[in-house]
């Protein structure tokens, strides 16, 4: 439904994004992460056909962003970091401006209206002023006019920022529930919603992809080994000294140690599991073990490895 | 129970509040107020119990409310502190806003108040007001006012103030009125307002002077003017009883004494003179007083004679040659401001002063002398009714001309004026021109009070600027054009650094720019090409007429360019400015220019320009420039101008030559080279030297006949006769006496030349040196040439002849005379004085013509039709041609008299006939209450309906709906009506109308709590507030002054009522907090 | 063409749902309304006065020209007040959408910037042409009490029309040019009074120069309507100065797209 290929966007002699090229399939929800100020806003501006790109190239529905930029923006719901709302209308009229201006005529208008806010659950309050909403209402009113015209690519740009966690909860449920029959690009930098809600990931940091495709792909791609955290009694440094000797360890770091006990993470090498003879070497030392787990690679894991990486290299 | 406290503790501090400033404000009728105040406090207290808590609150309110009033006084008294010792700094260089500091301590030591009216023409003068208030500044007792006659006619009326810009001075009975408005003369002003000692001027009685009745010969009027200045007169003053003159005196007046003084009179108006005093003495003809000795040793010499003036400057008012007449004055500070003004002496005596006669020490002026045509007349039988009624200069007898009338003669110590005449004086003369300032300057310089102070005056420090053109320029493009887009280059730089704009993105956008720019500016040029001009006025005002766009057409097609240039401001002749804009709309051949006549002294002097309003159009075009000149500001002079500018197809004007015409080149005072130049100017090639016998030339546009010395034969007069029938066009300018040989051709136009040379004893023409034998013309014929001249000059005749209308109109002309003399002239058949036999100039009726005689005509006739088919005949006659003459010409209306002639000689038949538009007449008259109808609606009604609208919808949407914003209204309106109450209230109580006090206090208390209720959305206020709003509204009748805001008041509250009953629900549902 | 209507009468309706509307209306009719009150009544006063000494004096009347003094000297005392209101009602149109971001919607949806830009300047049209009206009562007063030519009143307001699109086509500019509303007032404040003011500086310019100050100033057109001729020449001036300011706008706007 979406592919991006090398787009890249500078400003005078700042560049914003560079080489940036991914593709999302319809119906499937595609979490964007990157740190603050990596590209997420203006690559999604010029999806939107707000920025007009430098360089590179990208399709909505087939249509290309720049040369067509009309029949992408009848396409497409979005929702910018702020929700862009009048606030001296009523939440009624809003919608009602919003949908005719994203090209929703006749009949269908006033059942459009009706329907994105029964989603969003705003329904109670269309005569209100939006000015008179809390916080938590004008985020719904900002996805509603990103719904109203029932775009098939929907662009939310950090959707839940502000909320509190019951209204992040039911927000996640509505883009969940959008999956399907809507294309989403959903861009946040809270890393627990991207591994619940998207099926797919790409990570951008300093205007370039670091990384992309499934939590899981991620992982095992970046996964240099397998670790395990284990808490052992015993003088620290012998017991150190043990668990470095076995092999197939490749390396060991001391999470905290004490003169008795002490936790340590163990990464082996990947394939090789040294649970068994590690249990084995504890015992026989006469150390007490008092917890051994194998520790996966967490998205957080993932973004910080691969956004410090980048800095270092 | 615990919570009904505080509305009570309210209730409490309102009353106290209520009584206590009513009882502040007047103490003695307040005391309704105290009980008040002890109620309230008492409330205050018990609530107070009920609560405990309440009293931590007071202290809070309390330290509030002191706070607040503390500031408020500090506030107050620095203020007054400040205006008390104010400390004025005058930066401008001149010290040009501070007064002298004679006159400022004058102002400081003022013992009483002084008042100052100053009416000014339209209200306003900058300057007197800035001087008057720095007088105020300077001293507290000096107020002033600025008054507009117009505005204000009683209070002129009423202060005898009879010009514009005059100022009135005031203090107590005093006043003093002064037209110089400069500081100085205020000063002065001030000075005599305030000063105890009062000026006396005594009339010596006894010896049939004259008295200061209102009678004609009384001298009412002088003694009125004089107690203006603030002199008091005292006519009691009998100098053989009083034995001396009174200490006080400040000027003795002997008005024409009949008998004469005696010798100890005579010792003590020596004793008052030689001890500074000074005396006005007006001694008339054939009348002793007595004071020959006394005057001789100051030098005066009295003439025992009369005045005779044969001037005739008397006549022009009706007076005859025993009334003198004075125009030209000594120059004394009395007879400072008399230059050009005429006085006249009924039965005046010589006065005269000779230096070596007084001695040293005495300085003595002749004051008012006549012109050399009047002189002494010794024969005073002539004044006794018997002798004969002529008079004549008799050499060696009488003294000639000029003769003095009045002396002026300064003492060691004493002053002295002498009259030869008193009736000047009295009430009949005084108002005479310059008579009555003649008697005032004299007594104010006889009283000359030392105490006079002379100030320097002040003006702005002369720092003009001058730029020359260049500079001008240079200027304009630093400030309006370079220095702008510099910090425009400077910003754009900073931003586009920023990384913001790179640097095509700039040139891409600046592209754009210049584009839409280039776009819009070819459009302008589109538009300004070719476009076209609606008039949306009923009476088309600003639609030129269709024969002024035909003739631009044609300028057009011609290639002329017309340049008019009008001598006049901005500010004057709108309608005409509108005009020549339309015209420089028609076509871009038309240019005009304003040109101020004050500002560009220059171009008035080269187009010698007399009259505001003239204007001066040039038509330009292959290589030759014509000029018109056009006095009115309508559209069919410009036109006109315009077409004869065109057509001058360098009209020829031909002299005959042959009968001893003058000639044309002679530039002395007899020849007629102004009068070529001038024909020039009207764009005609003049050749002199026409020889008749061979015909007059076709392309003649004008024939002239200058002065002619001898007859025309037979021939020439056929050939003249012969042009004129076929529609020529001719001015003859024939002197008297000389013979013509034309008066059959003119007589066959019914022109009637005489045979006699016009004698005017009007007098008129004395005033310019010209005698009898110069008739002098004022009024002129009903014709255009002479309507074009403006009103009131007049035009000189040297020696000229009748020509007069015939009676019988052959050849039907339409014949009219130009210029007609005065009647007291007549046409002198005689010839004899002309041709230098001399004789005596008598009018006898069978022979002489009875004035007024006409001098000049003007024919218009149809032509021979067998001759020519188009053209009209045009013959203008002068009886005589050295008014033309260089000498002449350019006095007064000579020089315009020939050229009107000429150009109506020439003019066209096709002259366009354009109507001129003016604006129509259509005044508007509001009577009585219409003009507040126009107020209320326009000023009050719409605005606010308006404003109103707005506010229910900010209520509508400004609430969660819109019965809170109908709530919040109520609590609003009960609130303020509650303070309103309360405050109308201690106005009440403190005017010890304690009953209207009371109810107003409760019925503020009711609002309030109402307020307080619907606050809370009480269900028991709900009742209680539909009340108070009824009688809210009923009552605003009593309680509000202004019926217009009780009619808005009980309007606000019968809504009020009826919103309660729209939202009766919110009450039914009990208390729903808000 | 619809989406032209959905931001007129989304303008329309934040015009007239905000007090801003109201408050500028009811100041601007009070002002216009007390002048109109005050210049009748001089004139009813000269009227009077005349009136009087001609009887007196049995001179002829001047022309007194209840339009030349009353209709024309109300429109030339009238079109400084709108130089200082319509600053005031195009304050809010672009800065206030680019403060609240709601910018963003509508470069992001299936609306040309140029409807848009339109949209919002005849809603404003639309509110100062319903203002310019509501003066129009003083003329039917004129009509009650004497009997005005209606000919230069419709020329004037007609003027006052073509004059009211060019003050609000550069007031939309200065809008666009900045987010804060109170830079926007003053520049448009600036521009205005500029052009108002040129044709003074004209006269110590060059010929050539003063020739095009004169024409680009705003008084010089406005005299021929508030006399009562319409002058295609003044009606090109303003239209071309309107489309230049609109036009300006636009890439003004589009550039939005350059920058960030």
């Amino acid at each position: 439904m979406i592919e991006v290929n090398e787009l890249s966007k500078s400003y005078g002699e700042v560049v914003a994004v560079e080489g940036v090229s991914f593709a999302v399939g319809k119906g499937t929800i595609l979490g964007f992460l990157g740190p603050n100020g990596a590209g997420k806003t203006t690559t999604m501006r010029m999806l939107t056909c707000y920025l007009p790109p430098s360089g590179g190239q990208a399709t909505v529905a087939g249509f290309d962003v720049v040369e067509e930029s009309m029949e992408v923006r009848k396409r497409i719901g979005y929702l910018p970091e702020t929700p862009p709302l009048y606030l001296d209308m009523t939440v009624r009229a809003y919608l009602r401006f919003v949908a005719r201006i994203k090209g929703v005529t006749g009949p269908q208008l006033n059942g459009r209206i009706d329907d994105t806010m029964e989603k969003t659950g705003i329904a109670h309050h269309q005569n209100t002023v939006i000015s008179h909403l809390s916080k938590g209402y004008k985020q719904r009113v900002g996805l509603a006019q990103a719904l109203v015209h029932s775009p098939d690519v929907l662009i939310l740009d950090e959707p839940t920022v502000g909320l509190d966690p019951k209204q992040i909860i039911e927000i996640r449920e509505v883009i969940k529930g959008l999956a399907g029959d809507h294309t989403v690009i959903l861009s946040t930098h809270i890393l627990p919603e991207v591994s619940m809600t998207c099926e797919k990931i790409v990570i951008i940091n300093g205007g370039r992809i670091a990384g992309e495709g499934t939590p899981e792909s991620l992982i095992a791609q970046l996964k240099e080994g397998e670790v395990l955290r284990a808490s052992i009694g015993g003088p620290g440094q012998e017991v150190l000294s043990m668990i470095r000797a076995m092999d197939g360890v490749i390396d060991v770091a001391v999470e905290s140690g004490g003169e008795e006990d002490g936790v340590f993470i163990i990464t082996s090498t990947p394939g090789t599991d040294v649970r068994d003879s590690l249990a084995r070497q504890i015992v026989d030392g006469g150390y007490a073990l008092r917890e051994l787990r194998g520790l996966d690679m967490t998205l957080e894991d993932i973004f910080l490895r691969l956004t410090t990486e980048e800095v270092k290299a | 129970m615990k919570d009904y406290a505080i509305p009570i503790s309210l209730v409490g501090a309102a009353l106290i509040i209520v009584g206590g400033l009513a009882y502040l404000i007047s103490p003695d009728t307040g005391s309704t107020g105290l009980v008040n105040a002890a109620v309230g406090l008492l409330l205050v207290v018990s609530a107070g119990f009920i609560n405990a808590d309440l009293f931590r609150q007071y202290g809070r309110w309390l330290n509030a409310f002191w706070g607040g009033i503390m500031v408020f006084g500090i506030v107050a008294m620095i203020n007054f502190l400040s205006n008390r010792y104010a400390e004025r700094l005058d930066l401008t260089e001149g010290q040009l806003h501070s007064l002298s500091d004679l006159t400022i301590e004058t102002l400081q030591n003022l013992d009483r108040d002084v008042e100052a009216l100053a009416f000014i023409d339209g209200g306003e003068n900058a300057d007197l007001e800035l001087l008057l208030a720095e007088f105020s500044n300077r001293g507290s007792r000096f107020s002033f006012e600025m008054i507009d006659p117009d505005r204000d006619p009683v209070r002129t009326e009423e202060n005898g103030i009879r010009r514009y810009n005059t100022l009135l001075i005031k203090s107590g009975d005093k006043e003093q009125q002064i037209t110089e408005l400069e500081e100085r003369e205020i000063t002065n002003a001030l000075l005599k307002v305030t000063r105890e000692r009062q000026d006396k001027v005594y009339l010596s009685v006894g010896h049939g002077e004259r008295d200061p009745s209102n009678g004609p010969a009384g001298l009412g009027m002088l003694k009125e003017r004089l107690q203006e200045v603030d002199y008091a007169i005292d006519d009691s003053l009998f100098l053989a009883r009083a034995e001396r003159v009174p200490r006080d005196c400040a000027v003795l007046v002997i008005a024409g004494p009949r008998t004469p003084f005696l010798p100890t009179e005579v010792a003590a108006l020596r004793a008052y003179l030689r001890e500074g005093g000074s005396v006005l003495a007006l001694l008339d003809p054939l009348s002793e007083s007595g004071l020959e000795g006394l005057l001789s040793e100051w030098g005066v010499s009295l003439g025992d004679d009369f005045v005779i003036d044969t001037s005739g400057i008397g006549s022009l008012f009706g007076l005859d040659f025993t009334t003198p007449v004075s125009v030209s004055y000594g120059d004394h500070p009395i007879t400072r401001k008399h230059r050009g003004v005429m006085t006249f002496y009924q039965l005046g005596r010589s006065v005269g002063f000779s230096s070596d006669a007084a001695g040293p020490g005495f300085q003595g002026e002749a004051l008012a002398l006549t012109s050399e045509a009047g002189w002494a007349e010794k024969d005073l039988r002539v004044l006794q009714g018997d002798g004969d009624s002529t008079v004549k200069l008799d050499e060696g007898v009488d003294t000639p001309g000029p003769i003095s009338l009045a002396v002026a003669v300064e003492g060691e110590s004493g002053r002295l004026v002498v009259f030869g005449d008193s009736d000047f004086a009295t009430n009949q003369y005084f108002d005479y021109q310059g008579n009555g300032d003649l008697a005032l300057n004299a007594l104010s310089w006889l009283a000359e009070d030392e105490s006079l102070i002379s100030i320097r005056p002040r003006q702005a420090g002369y720092n003009p600027i001058a730029l020359t053109d260049s500079q001008g320029e240079w200027i304009f493009w630093i400030s309006v054009v370079l220095y702008p887009l510099s910090i425009a280059f400077v910003g754009l730089l900073v931003v586009s650094r920023k990384g913001r704009w790179s640097v095509t993105e700039l040139a891409g956008a600046g592209l754009g720019i210049v584009l839409s720019l280039g776009i819009a500016a070819l459009l302008n040029f589109l538009g300004d090409r070719y476009n076209f001009r609606h008039d949306m006025t009923a009476d088309a005002l600003f639609t030129l007429s269709d024969d002024s766009k035909r003739l631009m057409r044609t300028v057009e097609e011609e290639g002329q360019f017309v340049e008019v240039k009008t001598f006049m401001s901005e500010m004057e002749g709108m309608r005409f400015q509108d005009l020549m804009k339309e015209y420089n709309h028609q076509s871009d051949h038309f240019e005009y220019e304003l040109v101020d006549p004050q500002k560009n002294a220059l171009q008035v002097e080269q187009n010698n320009i007399r009259e505001r309003g003239t204007s001066i159009v040039e038509v330009r075009g292959d290589g030759q420039v014509r000029s018109e000149r056009i006095m009115q500001m309508s559209e069919e002079a410009l036109s006109n101008a315009i077409l004869k500018a065109l057509r001058a197809r360098d009209m020829k004007a031909y002299f005959t030559t042959g009968h001893g015409e003058a000639e044309l080149d002679q530039v002395d005072g007899k020849g007629y080279s102004l009068l070529k130049g001038r024909l020039r100017e009207l764009n005609f090639e003049v050749l002199g030297g026409l020889e008749l016998k061979d015909g007059v030339p076709d392309d003649a546009s004008l024939l002239v006949v200058l002065a002619p010395k001898e007859r025309f034969s037979a021939a020439d007069a056929e050939v003249l006769e012969l042009y004129l029938d076929g529609g020529g066009r001719a001015l003859f300018l024939l002197d008297p006496g000389a013979p013509t040989g034309l008066e059959a051709l003119l007589d066959a136009y019914s022109i009637e030349l005489g045979q006699d040379f016009v004698v005017d004893l009007s007098g008129l023409g004395q005033l310019f040196g010209a005698d009898v034998s110069v008739p002098v013309v004022i009024n002129y014929g009903d014709h255009p040439i002479s309507e074009r001249l403006s009103s009131g000059t007049m035009s000189f005749f040297p020696l000229a002849r009748s020509v007069r209308p015939a009676s019988h109109r052959l050849k039907s002309p339409q014949i009219a005379a130009l210029a007609l003399t005065h009647q007291s002239s007549w046409g002198e058949r005689d010839l004899s004085p002309v041709t230098g036999e001399g004789g005596q100039v008598e009018f006898d009726p069978e022979v002489d013509l009875r004035g007024p005689v006409s001098l000049a005509v003007a024919v218009q006739a149809e032509p021979d039709t067998s001759l020519t088919s188009e053209g009209q005949v045009r013959i203008v006659v002068f009886g005589d041609a050295d008014f033309a003459s260089n000498e002449y010409f350019s006095q007064q209306a000579n020089g315009a008299l020939v050229a009107n002639s000429v150009e109506w000689l020439t003019e066209d038949e096709d002259r366009l006939q354009i109507a001129d538009r003016r604006p129509a007449h259509n005044p508007i008259n509001l009577i009585g209450n219409q003009g507040s109808v126009v107020l209320w609606v326009s000023v009050f009604v719409l605005p606010f309906a308006v404003a109103l609208s707005g506010l229910v919808m900010v209520l509508k949407r400004g609430y969660q709906n819109y019965k809170d914003g109908f709530i919040a209204w109520l609590i609003y309106s009960f609130a303020s009506n509650a303070v309103f109450l309360m405050i109308s209230a201690t106005v009440a109580l403190s005017e010890a109308k304690g009953l209207e006090g009371q109810v107003n206090l409760i019925m503020g208390l009711l609002s309030g709590a109402v307020a307080y209720g619907l606050h809370r959305r009480a269900a028991w206020a709900w009742l209680p507030s539909i009340t108070v709003a009824l009688l809210s509204a009923l009552g605003s009748f009593w309680v509000i002054p202004n019926e217009t805001i009780q009619l808005l008041y009980a309007a606000a509250f019968i809504t009020n009522v009826a919103l309660l009953v729209w939202i009766r629900r919110v009450f039914e549902v009990g208390r729903e907090t808000a | 063409m619809g989406n032209f209507l959905a931001v007129y009468s989304k303008e329309m309706r934040s015009y007239f749902v905000s007090p801003v509307a109201y408050v500028i209306a009811g100041v601007f009719l009070f002002l216009s309304g007390y002048l109109f009150r005050s210049i009748l009544m001089q004139f009813n006063m000269i009227c009077l006065q005349l009136g009087q000494r001609a009887q007196q004096m049995g001179g002829g009347m001047p022309a007194l020209n209840l339009n030349e003094m009353v209709v024309t000297q109300f429109f030339a005392v009238m079109d400084f007040i709108w130089l200082l209101i319509v600053p005031m009602l195009t304050m809010r149109l672009y800065a206030e959408e680019k403060k609240t971001g709601t910018i963003e919607l509508l470069m992001t949806s299936p609306i040309s910037s140029v409807q848009v830009l339109l949209g919002k300047f005849f809603a404003c049209f639309s509110l100062y042409a319903i203002i310019v009206s509501l003066t129009m009562v003083y003329f039917l007063i004129l009509e009650a009490y004497g009997s005005p030519d209606w000919g230069p009143i419709f020329s004037g307001y007609l003027g006052y029309l073509f004059l009211g699109a060019t003050f609000i086509s550069v007031g939309i500019l200065a809008s666009a040019l900045t987010e804060n509303q109170i830079v926007a007032v003053l520049l448009s404040f600036g521009i205005l009074l500029m052009f108002w003011l040129i044709d003074w500086s004209a006269s110590f310019a060059g010929p050539t120069a003063a020739k095009i100050l004169q024409y680009v100033s705003f008084i010089e057109h406005l005299e021929d309507f508030q006399r009562g001729v319409i002058d295609s020449r003044d009606v090109v001036f303003y239209l071309s100065f309107t489309f230049f300011c609109l036009f300006l706008t636009t890439r003004v706007i589009e550039s939005r797209r350059w920058r960030r």
